[in-house]
């Protein structure tokens, strides 16, 4: 290097100004450890809090094997199930909006502009209408069908375009194929009867009190690949957030991170909606807040979408099924009514 | 594929006889065009807007596979390297790009470690001496924590320049690195391009102000609707009659004496 470098003095008058991401130095394993403690916060207030309120230390209690017959009935037969579902799916989620952020380098990418959520919606209400509304499990498998369908028509229309997975026609093919299926699902609900209405308008809405223990059981394991997936091209997305172009001269196998990123993400959100329903606004927001805190480097950004978004739904839910109690609120609607000030009032600060 | 091919010097990119259509395009963007890369030496890729300069930047770096015509670096086809290996060794500054999220300066600029990392490998001491090498000489150790958004043009521009040398490259493509810069980080990029060269990394550089191609360039290539119009040393790429013709634009050529040298400069009639 030569002393009379230009660029060496350029900027030695003027001193940088500090960093705009705040705690930089907690460290990423401090806040990845905080973000643990929310959730399992979440957790506790999610097992403790109802129609018989239990403090954290007798959930605990209860949790490893203490606690009264009615405690445990309560906390590890009814609550349990759906606290882990809702940690499970709002996680789930969270990681996924953020895996579609990056491929399709839009910020207001979330998990269902693909279409996944509008063609397990058809699938769910084309099980309902059929009459197997009686079978849970047969919504569950229509809507899980229906959200293949809608992944692989999607997909197959990205590929169509050009030598590969073009991502603007992925995302135009994402927002028309949901668009129909909307449609689909609006003129199946027009034959519909009051009952297989008021049960397809609810599904839509999301909820968490469909599922058990097996059922929350096999979805962590169908999704633990899909996360571990999207974990493992954590620092080839940070390179695709940048540019696919650029990503490349920097020796990114492009092609086959895309193709991965998209099947892992869409496959989570496909599981996830099948059991759950649509749960809007975890998959937007939670992604969204974490970068605003704490920076883009998806080595972090995933684990920490995880984590947020996991507490962020346990307690949405938590609020969705005791606000109105002995009635509940649909679990979608409170995490928008939830989320969206939260989100505001983030993006306010950020913009400071 | 280690020294065979190629010692610490680094290896010549020869581009042979290239075609390239986009698709759908009528007309083909780049025909029969040859260019070399050569260590220790800047080219200078000029021409009017859409004469193929950036699509022969793409064909040369990998980005574009060209229809007919063959890329080799070190002798051996580009298609027939691993990108990562190639990575390792070429670095391209593609002309602009739009990065959407919140991304801290030195996080850019540390992505040009990728291919000597991959994508599960920690940064070592060396991975972060070389950003820091590139930050410095970039000039921008002052702005490593910054958000690359908040950057002016000039200092995004150095940014991703940065980026490129942390890849620790013997071969350096930068297209139109300049665009947006105003005169005094225009002058301090080339002439960094030109140290880079004095260390012998091989550089080409695609840009629309020809008076500075004149005087840091090496070598020029002239392209023109595609083909190449002229190459070779600037007094004889940069004539009056060439440049008029390229452009379609009436042009002086004067030679003027830099402290640098003397380098011929065109003046638009």
């Amino acid at each position: 290097m030569t002393k009379t470098d230009p660029l060496d003095r350029l900027d030695s008058g003027r001193r940088g100004r500090p960093s705009r991401t705040p705690w930089a130095d907690v460290g990423r394993v401090g806040i990845l450890a905080a973000l643990l403690a929310l959730a399992g916060a979440a957790a506790l207030t999610s097992l403790g809090v109802g129609a018989a309120d239990i403090g954290p230390a007798g959930v605990v209690a209860t949790l490893f094997g203490g606690g009264d017959e009615a405690q445990r009935a309560v906390v590890l037969g009814i609550r349990l199930p759906r606290t882990l579902l809702g940690l499970l799916v709002g996680g789930a989620l969270a990681v996924a909006g953020a895996v579609f952020q990056a491929l399709l380098r839009n910020p207001l990418a979330d998990p269902y502009v693909l279409g996944v959520s509008s063609g397990a919606a058809v699938g769910a209400v084309v099980a309902m209408l059929a009459g197997a509304a009686w079978f849970p499990l047969d919504v569950e498998a229509g809507a899980l069908a229906g959200a293949l369908l809608a992944m692989f028509v999607v997909l197959r229309a990205g590929l169509a375009w050009g030598s590969g997975l073009d991502t603007r026609t992925l995302l135009l093919a994402g927002v028309a194929v949901g668009a129909f299926f909307n449609a689909v699902v609006l003129l199946l609900l027009t034959t519909a009867d009051a009952e297989s209405f008021r049960s397809a308008v609810f599904w839509m809405m999301g909820s968490l009190a469909r599922a058990g223990l097996a059922d929350t059981g096999r979805l962590a394991l169908f999704l633990a690949p899909c996360l571990l997936v999207a974990a493992l091209l954590s620092r080839p997305l940070n390179l695709l957030a940048t540019g696919e172009e650029s990503a490349g001269y920097l020796g990114v196998p492009v092609e086959r991170v895309k193709q991965a990123g998209y099947v892992a993400a869409s496959l989570a959100v496909a599981l996830a909606v099948s059991v759950v329903g649509v749960i809007g606004f975890v998959g937007l927001i939670v992604p969204h807040a974490v970068r605003m805190l704490w920076g883009g480097d998806h080595r972090f950004l995933l684990p920490a979408c995880f984590l947020g978004g996991a507490a962020f739904l346990a307690l949405a839910d938590t609020v969705a099924r005791t606000v109105v109690a002995p009635a509940e609120l649909p679990t979608g609607v409170v995490t928008s009514l939830i989320g969206v000030p939260l989100f505001v009032v983030l993006l306010a600060r950020s913009g400071r | 594929m280690s020294g065979r091919r190629e010692g610490r010097e680094g290896a010549e990119l020869a581009g042979t006889d290239l075609v390239f259509r986009y698709p759908r395009a009528p007309g083909d963007a780049v025909r029969g065009v040859s260019a070399r890369v050569s260590p220790h030496s800047v080219l200078a890729v000029v021409g009017p807007n859409g004469s193929g300069k950036s699509t022969l930047a793409r064909l040369l770096a990998g980005g574009l596979a060209a229809s007919s015509g063959t890329v080799a670096y070190g002798g051996v086809p580009v298609s027939r390297w691993g990108r990562r290996e190639l990575a390792r060794r070429v670095a391209v500054v593609p002309q602009s790009e739009h990065v959407p999220f919140p991304l801290a300066v030195r996080s850019l600029v540390a992505m040009g470690r990728y291919p000597h990392l991959g994508p599960w490998r920690r940064e070592r001491a060396e991975d972060a001496a070389a950003i820091a090498a590139a930050l410095a000489r970039c000039g921008l150790e002052g702005l490593a924590g910054r958000l690359f958004q908040t950057l002016s043009g000039g200092e995004r521009q150095r940014a991703r320049l940065a980026r490129a040398l942390a890849q620790e490259p013997r071969t350096l493509i930068v297209d139109e690195p300049t665009a947006a810069l105003d005169m005094r980080y225009e002058m301090a990029i080339f002439r960094l391009l030109r140290t880079l060269a004095a260390d012998g990394v091989a550089v080409m550089v695609v840009t629309h102000n020809i008076n500075l191609a004149t005087r840091f360039g090496d070598r020029m290539l002239l392209l023109a609707n595609g083909t190449v119009a002229a190459q070779g040393p600037p007094d004889e790429v940069v004539t009056a009659r060439n440049i008029s013709e390229a452009y379609d634009w009436p042009v002086a050529v004067a030679r003027h004496a830099f402290p640098d040298g003397a380098a011929p400069q065109v003046l638009p009639g």
